[in-house]
């Protein structure tokens, strides 16, 4: 379906099937809706969620022409709008532009049918009670490229959520090296500010007179009020408090709570709608207190209000209008709300024509020099009336735009998000997590810092020291014993021989500075190029725990290594085997000692034939070399093959022990430090969010 | 608009050249303008009319003072304020330099002027806010127009100073402002340049006073508030111009709580107001001023009228006019106002000079604070690295693995050898090659102790900046270093020279910033959270060379038992790799690792050495690392200090010659 079919289908079925479909988003709206749940920024993004949804509710009303089940889907999609929030309802208003003038008509429809009941979403109906909600007549049709309210709000909704998800990771890494407390503070304000003013009547535009002692605040509001309300005096400073004039007659007594303007200086122009002001109807003008003067309250005042409304209006005259009280402090940090924000070069009665145009072109040069270029000068004079016309018709339009309010809170997340730009850093960079070649790196130092290659090589020492007492041939031991090579039982400290051969491998913990700079240089290799405060978090959390590693590191290889004592099988038929060759050769020797002593000899007689016979000595002596030379042999070939094995086995345990430590090292380095990352990531997402100009794009 | 006025006045030198050449001028100008010349005080002393008492004012006893005595007290102060350099950052530290800077050109600009050439005229500044009609005033008091005025504010961009013409010479350049340039005006005013002053004779002005209209206090312009400032600290009197819309502005009242805390002499105009209110505003602004303390000040009040050819009607501005002249004509009129601006100055100079001399205490103290600081946090390492030496901590990881499998094997006992008769050849020979085991011990207790080393570099270095950024002062002189680092850097050519110029400024003497930039390592401000590039390197060399110590030790002394020695013999390199073990778990209770590791070697060595031979050498051995690794980290720790080096160390003497400065000014008046 076109855009332009859809957009009549809604208006024709809209003419038929008005009642219930209004009834329906009344009621369900006025139900427990999103209406103070959450934190502040949920609650605006449910309002704006309903009112977007109305429309489908409608639409789906015609075609199935039965007025009761609208409700259900329209219900439903309110719940959810309390528990998704706002993120979602931006895409479906974006995604749907065809839509946008099917809500022009919705506008008119209210004043068409006062008193139809409660249209308002839930947190404004809080506010105004339905019984007293008087019609807003004949609002004029705003051009179909202008957003919605709703879209605004929506969109406004999720940069709003996104501001608080970003204070929230921000307030865990505030501090000196992390975000400013200022800007933290400031952004709660922003959103707080913003998220009462959401809360408030949207049908409400809060107008501030502000200006310098005599500039012809209090002259210029009374004439725009028409009447005399707030006092006009020659000695300085007059106006103490801040005055309020409310046109149109919406209950408007919450919006001047919320602003604290006392109640004695509230005046209503709601009789006014007869003489011709109804563009102004929804108008809350103010007239502050000046700044500048010695009455140093005013000025806090004057800070708080100035920061809640809606547009900004800056009285100026010829004698002030350079001052720094107003430029430095308020014009030059509002640079980013001239949308919001006009400037009035009051009292040009006082001057000639010529002399008028001099001051603008100044004014207008001065502004130009602090970047407000987009801003309107207005020259008045609330004595002679000049310019009173253009001034009326400038609110008259920010009134009937109803977006003002929207507009001020966008410029202000402008202004407050662009802060926290800075920590996002380049945000077209890619927030990898930690490469592999980094976690290599690091598992390798960390096994360097445990010495894994010093244990494997004590350890193949060992087990070949431990296989020679199995297989080793005790008649070289027992030679080397008797030739006196053995130094230590020379000078006497035996005692040591068996300390050291107690020192055998085991685990041996880790170096606690290695790892250190192991981690050190991951940490740089990581955050060298991140925004301010991620370098320092991530550094933080890649040594987060790096006490604890040298124990686990040293436990890790504890378990890799391999029972100390434990013997292989053959080893012991090894040793059996030379014990049965020793004993060969010691029978065989036994025996040529007999034979000599018998046969040759013939030390005695009547010895059997077996030890007497001559003729066996040589076939003994070549017997007993034998199982001498193959117990040597024997030896050798053992000690081969235990080498190997242990080398075998080494490789195994070095694997193992390699594994288990680049185990600790991601349970104990990588997993914070990706942690850290990822928020670091999760951080630009939301920047991106909060900076995107969704929905709140001013039409002109 | 150049930007130097404001503090030229302190680089310029006050050699006694100068000071004769100033003080030698006034005769000249005394003998050009007669009416001076009259006064009793430059009669009895061409030096001080101030605060000579002619018979005129005995309402006010004056103490004569001698001018010469005063003079050398003032250049006192000027030296000892010249030298006191607030270089580190504390809170309120913007406040301070702005005071030292005032008392200077107060110095420079008003009292030594003042003292030197007590004819001159008064100088009279006119000051006030933007549109308060300051120039139309001072065209009305001249009779022509002198001054440009206009709707666009600010108007007057370059000060004028209007005078008769017989007066000129006393604000010839070399005389009074010597910083600012000035222009002789021509024919009507005209907008003149930014920072020049524009001097406009006329035979209108009244004789013995000038007139000095001066750029506003409160426009957007903040370079005019500084040049209003010092034009008030050069003035004798100030003529405050504000108006019916402004006089309850917070600025207006700032500058005249100002004058009347300094206790210059005041004349308040209040212009603009309209006829019709006139009363009523005179009235609440007289309350205000009374109420302020300000009651006793002369008062004029201009109506809105119409102003033709940039003046005031004659009958608006002539109250004013001939109340300007009755102070030049009648001399204790104008003693009295020389003298209470004087001395108003003087008296704040018995607070503020002390005030200043108290900052400069904070300056050693924050100075002190910050070489204890790096110097600290490397202490602090090397104290940690003692301690890890001597806790056996180090006899872990590799270290540990390769000692066993040294030990365990058999190779230790193989290097021992039993000495049968003498067979050195042979025994070179054996043992020409160390083991290889040996060698990897040796080398991974190199590799630790580096490691070790290094790492608490690192950590120091973080340590010592993270202090740094700590207080004010360190965060300050590291952003000034960064700063200091871009311009020498040439990211920013253009800009540099004023960067270069500000930073001098900033420090009060020049070449400040070059040395600054010089004396940070090669990657800037953020290297010095880090070890040196070169740490490395430098300790692998202190470790070899240690252990080289321990092979020297072992082979020069005899440090074999005697009954040991005398049967068997040890390779001296096995025997220092021992050494180095039993030095490093050496007594160590609570080592963890697994049994009688460390025990092994200790048990060998006490064995070999005898337990106290074995107690002198490893400590012996371990002092020998401490004193190489603490050079290193004394090394390390200069990077800092070496940036404190280049600013300048505060000036120990800076206090104490406020103080005596402070008190030979009381003495001499």
């Amino acid at each position: 379906m076109s855009a332009r079919r859809q957009a009549t289908a809604d208006r024709e079925s809209r003419v038929r099937v008005r009642p219930d479909a209004e009834e329906t988003t009344g009621s369900e709206l006025a139900g427990p809706g999103p209406a103070g749940t959450g934190p502040a920024g949920t609650g605006p993004a449910g309002s704006g969620l309903a009112g977007a949804k109305a429309a489908p509710a409608a639409r789906s009303v015609a075609a199935q022409a039965a007025g009761s089940t609208a409700a259900k889907p329209g219900g439903s999609a309110t719940t959810e709008a309390a528990g998704n929030g706002a993120a979602d309802t931006a895409k479906p208003a974006r995604k749907r532009p065809a839509r946008l003038p099917t809500r022009v008509p919705a506008s008119q429809r209210r004043g068409a049918q006062p008193g139809s009941g409660p249209r308002q979403p839930a947190e404004r109906r809080a506010a105004d009670p339905p019984a007293t909600d008087p019609p807003v007549t004949d609002l004029p049709v705003r051009s179909p490229s202008a957003p919605t309210e709703q879209q605004v709000t929506a969109g406004l909704s999720a940069r709003l959520m996104a501001l608080a998800r970003m204070i929230q990771i921000g307030s865990a890494r505030s501090g000196r090296n992390g975000f400013t407390k200022k800007l933290l503070a400031d952004a709660e304000d922003v959103l707080a500010r913003a998220g009462e003013r959401m809360r408030l009547s949207s049908r409400h535009t809060v107008v501030v007179l502000a200006g310098g002692t005599g500039s012809g605040k209090s002259s210029l509001f009374n004439r725009l009020a028409g009447a005399d309300l707030s006092t006009v005096g020659v000695t300085r400073p007059v106006t103490k408090d801040a005055h309020a004039c409310v046109w149109g007659g919406a209950i408007s007594g919450p919006i001047l709570d919320w602003l604290n303007v006392p109640a004695r200086y509230r005046y209503s122009r709601a009789s006014a709608l007869d003489s011709g002001e109804d563009d102004l109807a929804g108008l809350v003008l103010l007239d502050l207190p000046d700044h500048d003067s010695v009455m140093t309250h005013a000025g806090e005042l004057v800070d708080q209000l100035v920061s809640m409304a809606d547009v900004m209006v800056w009285v100026l005259d010829p004698q002030k209008y350079a001052d720094a009280a107003v430029h430095r402090r308020f014009l030059v940090p509002m640079a980013g709300h001239s949308d919001v924000l006009a400037v009035v070069l009051n009292q040009s009665d006082l001057l000639a024509a010529a002399q008028v145009d001099d001051c603008a072109a100044d004014l207008r040069r001065l502004l130009d020099s602090e970047d407000l270029h987009e801003v309107p000068i207005l020259v008045t004079s609330a004595v002679s009336g000049a310019g009173l016309a253009e001034l009326r018709k400038l609110l008259g339009d920010g009134v009937a735009a109803r977006r003002a309010a929207a507009t001020r809170i966008s410029a202000d997340l402008d202004g407050v998000i662009s802060r926290f730009e800075p920590y996002a850093g380049d945000v077209g960079a890619p927030a990898g997590g930690v490469p592999a070649a980094s976690r290599t790196r690091l598992a390798d130092r960390l096994a360097a810092a445990a010495g894994v290659s010093a244990i494997s090589d004590a350890l193949r020492s060992a087990r070949e020291l431990r296989a020679v007492d199995f297989v080793g041939w005790p008649v070289a031991w027992f030679i080397q014993r008797l030739s006196g090579r053995d130094p230590i039982r020379r000078v006497r400290l035996g005692m040591l021989w068996n300390d050291l051969r107690s020192v055998t491998a085991g685990p041996a913990g880790a170096q606690q500075a290695e790892i250190d700079n192991a981690l050190t240089d991951l940490g740089g290799e990581l955050a060298d190029e991140l925004p301010k405060p991620w370098s320092h978090t991530v550094r933080t959390a890649v040594r987060s725990r790096a006490d604890q590693i040298p124990a686990a590191v040293g436990s890790a290889i504890g378990e890799a290594l391999p029972a100390e004592d434990s013997v292989v099988w053959w080893w012991r038929l090894a040793g059996l085997c030379q014990g049965l060759l020793l004993g060969t050769a010691a029978v065989a020797v036994v025996w040529l000692v007999l034979v000599m002593v018998f046969g040759v000899f013939h030390a005695a007689s009547g010895v059997p034939r077996l030890l007497s016979d001559t003729g066996a000595l040589p076939w003994i002596g070549v017997g007993a070399v034998a199982a001498l030379g193959l117990g040597a042999a024997t030896a050798s070939v053992c000690m081969r093959l235990a080498a190997s094995t242990a080398e075998r086995e080494n490789t195994q345990v070095t694997a193992d022990m390699r594994e288990r430590i680049a185990g600790v090292a991601d349970e104990m380095v990588i997993v914070p430090a990706e942690q850290e990352l990822s928020e670091f990531g999760r951080y630009r997402e939301e920047a991106r969010i909060a900076s995107r100009d969704v929905g709140t794009a001013p039409a002109g | 608009m150049k930007e130097g006025q404001g503090v030229a006045p302190a680089s310029v030198p006050w050699g006694a050249d100068d000071a004769a050449r100033v003080s030698a001028r006034p005769p000249a100008h005394a003998r050009r303008g007669p009416a001076h010349a009259t006064g009793p005080a430059d009669a009895a002393d061409p030096h001080v009319p101030a605060h000579a008492a002619g018979p005129a004012d005995a309402a006010e006893p004056h103490v004569r003072v001698d001018a010469r005595k005063l003079e050398s007290a003032l250049l006192e102060v000027r030296e000892a304020v010249g030298r006191t350099q607030l270089l580190l950052d504390f809170p309120g530290i913007e406040a301070a330099r702005a005071e030292r800077q005032q008392l200077i050109s107060q110095v420079d600009d008003y009292l030594l002027p003042r003292l030197r050439q007590s004819g001159a005229p008064i100088l009279i500044a006119m000051v006030g806010s933007t549109g308060a009609g300051k120039s139309t005033l001072l065209n009305s008091i001249v009779g022509s127009q002198v001054s440009a005025t206009g709707v666009r504010r600010p108007t007057t961009n370059s000060p004028v100073l209007a005078c008769h013409p017989e007066d000129a010479g006393w604000f010839a350049e070399n005389v009074f402002l010597p910083t600012l340039p000035r222009v002789r005006q021509q024919g009507l005013a005209r907008p003149g340049r930014d920072g020049l002053l524009v001097l406009a004779t006329s035979e209108g002005m009244p004789r013995g006073i000038a007139l000095l209209d001066t750029p506003d206090i409160d426009s957007v312009v903040a370079a005019h508030r500084q040049f209003a400032r010092q034009f008030l600290d050069a003035s004798d009197l100030w003529l405050f111009v504000t108006t019916a819309r402004r006089y309850a502005d917070a600025v207006v009242w700032e500058l005249l709580k100002d004058a009347r805390d300094r206790g210059a002499s005041l004349g308040v105009v209040l212009s603009r107001v309209p006829p019709a209110a006139g009363k009523q505003l005179s009235e609440h602004f007289e309350a205000m001023l009374e109420a302020n303390g300000l009651g006793e000040v002369q008062r004029f009040v201009i109506p809105e009228t119409i102003v033709t050819d940039a003046q005031l009607p004659a009958e608006v501005s002539a109250p004013v006019r001939s109340w300007l002249e009755e102070t030049s004509r009648r001399d204790e009129r104008r003693i009295a106002i020389l003298t209470q601006t004087m001395s108003g100055v003087l008296d704040s100079f018995e607070v503020r000079v002390p005030a200043l001399a108290g900052h400069a205490e904070t300056q050693l103290a924050l100075g002190a604070e910050l070489r204890s600081a790096a110097d600290a946090a490397y202490s602090a390492a090397l104290a940690e690295h003692d301690e890890a030496i001597r806790s056996g901590s180090l006899l872990r990881g590799e270290v540990l693995a390769r000692w066993q499998d040294f030990a365990g094997t058999g190779d230790l006992m193989r290097t021992l050898e039993v000495r049968k008769g003498k067979r050195p050849s042979q025994r070179s020979k054996r043992h020409a090659a160390m083991p290889a085991r040996a060698q990897a011990l040796k080398a991974a207790l190199r590799l630790s102790v580096e490691a070790l080393t290094t790492s608490l570099a690192d950590r120091a270095a973080e340590d010592a900046m993270e202090r740094w950024q700590a207080s004010p002062a360190g965060t300050g002189l590291l952003a000034e270093a960064r700063q200091a680092q871009q311009v020498h850097s040439g990211a920013e050519l253009s800009y540099a020279s004023l960067r270069k110029w500000e930073g001098e400024l900033r420090w009060g003497f020049p070449g400040a910033q070059s040395d600054l930039a010089a004396s940070l390592p090669a990657g800037g401000v953020d290297a010095l959270s880090r070890s040196s590039a070169d740490l490395p390197r430098r300790v692998a060399q202190a470790v070899a060379a240690w252990q080289d110590h321990l092979l020297h030790l072992v082979q020069t002394e005899n440090v074999t038992r005697r009954s040991i020695a005398r049967i068997a013999s040890f390779d001296p390199e096995s025997l220092a790799l021992v050494l180095t073990i039993g030095v490093l778990g050496y007594g160590a209770g609570d080592v963890i690792v697994s049994e009688g590791a460390s025990a092994v070697p200790q048990r060998l060595l006490t064995s070999l050495f005898g337990a106290g031979l074995m107690r002198d050498i490893g400590g012996q051995a371990r002092q020998d690392l401490h004193e190489r690794i603490g050079l290193l980290f004394s090394e390390e720790a200069l990077r800092f200090t070496a940036l404190m080096d280049a600013v300048g160390a505060p000036d120990e003497a800076a206090p104490t010659e406020l103080y005596q400065a402070s008190y030979s000014l009381e003495s001499a008046r």
